[in-house]
């Protein structure tokens, strides 16, 4: 009677607390509160904090006997907000608790920063009854296996996950939190899903089948000594079906871990030790050419299996007439079935002052192999490359590379000047100028034209047809005969039959009567005597052919002309 | 045609000598001189990204922080590769508590095309003065011959001009990101002082313009908020790459 009266009251709180809570604050604070506000033990609830104002931070959660928090937030609402014309950022998460003991608890306390000054949370309880039936057993288990339990500083280990949860009709289990395994002293790349990633597959174990879900990650340890991976803990509820009523939720626990893993410390490294240890190669390039002064970009590519956050920048240029600028640097990852495939890219910005073809020595990339457990060297070799001498003479660059002078202000952190790079990118033709010439020119050129200049309509002239022509009567067995034929075509009015039938001399008279050109019609009567006394010579000469088609399509060029005159005269 | 030609080769050996003395000046500490003349180049037309680099180094030295954050953006619009003002800007945002807040140049391929026409203007304007005339010269001399191929060639090579010249004109539209040059700019209702302040944004913030063109313009931040401020209290990033007459703010 008092557990259902407890209940009650709680739950009309709850209700007035919700109904409350369905409106989002519009005053600056922090609010607290459990939902649902009694649980039972074995169950779990959500510990809920809204907190608004000015720059609010994530809030900070104090440590609970009674409780086990959530690592992460199971909700997370961020937003802005303007009730009176301020405005103020608004802060909602939820954490999901499991009360370890039955009682009146008190929820962890909480407390946020909201601009300068921390607010803490209201001290709120909750009630936990003790459950009925004690958590499941073996309905999840989870196993961490490492490849290799000793290792050197920076060598990889493959740590296989393994989650077996019960696969059976009547049970369903819901993850609500997992954590860990937190690796502290390890350099972690969680392998992508799918590759050599996450697995699903049944198994039987212990007389049960389970599904099983296996990942993998590689683990790097820092630095040397005796490394800890980690608890490895799940949580999650249990519901048995196929019974009369909805059968109450029931809390699964599991963990495992922690693993030990032993670094054991690098020997003495040489001088140009960059700090990669694995299996790598080493190669670098840089362009061809160069102008002096002006940083081009030598870039070092370091690929192979390992870890590619102990890659340092490794020191490979030591010359007194270039600066070498600190390099960027990308990275990029591939899972392997070993391990990691890794390649790490350095992008060093060179500006060579001297000019010349120069050769540039690079010293070689050093590496730890952990299968020799010997130092190894990845040569470079020396770089060629054409240095032009720079833009603006000696002064400039002199003045760029010296040391300022004057009042200097704080530029700690930014990248000096550049040299100036091509002349004509320097000042352009003002579109303005662009515009009025574009204006301009048709303008020019309509005045042009009707500035009494003769303009001749545009006919589709006979000349081109005629060479083709021209070339039919040069591969004709007649050569000349047909060169005639075709001037005497195009020199009368098309389809006149008599044309054919003419003399040179007739022609020649014919066209003077017809108005055309004196020199124009004697120029013809010559071209068919030629063609006529190179027909009856007997002997066949393919460069008088040719000259002769030659002055043919001239004559009739002259022909059209003298016709599209005529014609629009 | 020529008068271009001998402007853009003065232009820029002119520049040249101007950017020497700027860069010699910026060396020795004489700030506000080398701002004064690389100011000078970018108001007659001058886009390098070297210039914008190192007019942003000099305002980051005088303290114009915002102006710095805005010359760095022009550098990288033109070349995304220039680490050295990537690096800058980085830098300078991190100050101001704004890093994370910025996205990367745009990577399509018309913002390709812009690139290419702004580093190539010269180029391009020359090419397109020349199709242009070319292409009428032809034009006229094919109908005073009767010769139908010069008609051809002459409308490809004004075409070409114009198309060039498209491409300068679509380059050289008005850019939509803007960049707060005061320590605390005001947001309002609506475009005058006596509207309302919904926010404020401070300087360095970058804001993309819905209109402009007047005293006030209507701006969009990052955070999808909208309101009124004044064209004064900010600076384009680009293009027209425009500076502030009388320094400071």
């Amino acid at each position: 009677m008092r557990k259902v009266a407890m209940a009650l009251s709680f739950s009309l709180l709850t209700a007035a607390g919700a109904a409350a809570r369905d409106l989002p604050a519009t005053q600056e604070g922090l609010r607290v509160w459990s939902e649902p506000a009694s649980v039972d033990l074995g169950g779990s609830l959500l510990l809920r904090i809204e907190a608004v104002g000015n720059a609010v931070s994530p809030p900070d959660i104090g440590a609970s006997p009674d409780f086990r928090v959530s690592p992460r937030p199971v909700e997370v609402h961020r937003g802005t907000m303007r009730p009176q014309g301020e405005r103020l950022e608004r802060l909602a998460l939820a954490y999901r608790l499991v009360p370890l003991r039955a009682g009146r608890l008190r929820l962890p306390a909480v407390s946020v920063r909201i601009g300068d000054r921390v607010v803490r949370g209201p001290r709120t309880y909750v009630e936990v009854v003790e459950a009925a039936e004690t958590p499941l057993e073996n309905v999840v288990i989870l196993e961490m296996e490492p490849s290799r339990r000793e290792v050197f500083v920076h060598e990889g280990i493959v740590l296989t996950q393994r989650r077996y949860i019960r696969a059976e009709e009547h049970l369903e289990v819901r993850e609500t939190a997992i954590s860990g395994p937190r690796a502290e002293g390890f350099y972690v790349v969680e392998t992508s899903e799918g590759s050599s990633g996450q697995l699903d597959r049944a198994v039987e174990r212990n007389g049960a089948v389970y599904r099983l879900q296996e990942s993998r990650s590689m683990l790097f340890p820092a630095r040397p000594g005796t490394l800890q991976v980690g608890q490895w803990q799940f949580e999650g509820i249990a519901l048995l079906r196929g019974g009369p009523v909805a059968a109450t939720p029931r809390t699964v626990l599991a963990e495992a871990g922690p693993l030990e893993i032993r670094a054991r410390p690098l020997p003495a490294a040489p001088p140009g030790f960059s700090g990669a240890v694995g299996r790598f190669d080493a190669r670098i390039k840089a362009p061809a050419s160069a102008v002096q002064g002006v940083p081009v970009d030598f870039v070092l590519t370091v690929s192979g299996v390992g870890n590619p956050a102990a890659i340092g920048t490794p020191a490979l240029f030591d010359l007194s007439w270039a600066v070498v600028e600190p390099p960027e640097t990308a990275t990029q990852i591939q899972a392997v079935p070993d391990g990691v495939r890794a390649r790490k890219t350095f992008r060093f910005p060179v500006a060579l002052t001297r000019a010349g073809a120069l050769k540039v020595p690079v010293k070689p990339f050093v590496y730890f192999d952990p299968d020799t457990a010997r130092y190894e060297e990845a040569a470079l070799g020396p770089l060629r490359i054409e240095v032009a001498a720079g833009p603006g003479g000696p002064r400039v660059l002199q003045a760029h590379f010296a040391a300022p002078t004057g009042d200097v202000p704080d530029m700690q952190g930014f990248e000096g000047p550049l040299p100036r790079q091509d002349a004509l990118k320097g000042i352009p033709v003002p579109r303005r100028l662009v515009w009025v010439i574009f204006a301009a020119v048709p303008l020019v050129a309509l005045r042009f034209l009707l500035a009494g200049v003769p303009v001749r309509p545009i006919t589709r002239p006979r000349h081109s047809s005629a060479k083709w022509a021209m070339r039919g009567a040069l591969d004709s067995s007649e050569p000349a005969s047909a060169i005639a034929g075709v001037v005497r075509r195009h020199a009368f009015p098309e389809g006149e039959p008599a044309a054919a039938a003419l003399t040179a001399k007739e022609v020649g008279e014919r066209l003077r009567a017809e108005q055309m050109d004196a020199a124009l019609a004697l120029r013809i009567e010559r071209l068919l005597i030629a063609c006529e006394r190179h027909q009856y010579a007997g002997e066949r000469n393919a460069d008088a052919e040719r000259a002769l088609a030659r002055e043919g399509l001239a004559c009739i060029g002259q022909v059209e002309r003298h016709k599209i005159r005529e014609k629009h005269a | 045609m020529t008068a271009a030609l001998l402007i853009a080769v003065m232009g820029a050996i002119s520049a040249e000598t101007v950017f020497d003395e700027a860069l010699l000046a910026q060396q020795e500490g004489r700030y506000a001189a080398a701002a004064a003349a690389y100011e000078r180049l970018v108001r007659q037309g001058g886009a390098s990204p070297e210039l914008f680099h190192n007019l942003g180094w000099v305002y980051a030295a005088l303290g114009r922080k915002g102006e710095a954050i805005v010359q760095w953006k022009r550098a990288l619009l033109i070349d995304p590769s220039l680490h050295p003002a990537r690096l800058n800007l980085r830098h300078s945002l991190e100050e101001l508590e704004l890093a994370g807040k910025e996205r990367d140049a745009p990577a399509g391929w018309t913002d390709a095309l812009r690139r290419m026409a702004w580093r190539w203007q010269n180029i391009i304007r020359l090419t397109a003065l020349a199709g242009w005339i070319l292409g009428w010269v032809c034009v006229v001399a094919g109908m005073r011959h009767s010769r139908r191929s010069w008609w051809a060639s002459g409308g490809a090579a004004a075409l070409l001009g114009l198309f060039l010249l498209a491409i300068d004109g679509f380059a050289h539209a008005p850019g939509k990101e803007a960049v707060v040059i005061v320590e605390e700019a005001s947001v309002h209702y609506g475009a005058g002082t006596e509207e309302p302040v919904a926010f404020t944004l401070g300087e360095g913030e970058s804001v993309h313009l819905e209109t402009d063109g007047g005293e006030w313009a209507r701006i969009r931040t990052r955070d999808f908020e909208r309101g009124w401020i004044a064209a004064d209290r900010m600076v384009r990033v680009g293009p027209p790459f425009a500076v502030r007459d009388g320094g400071g703010p």
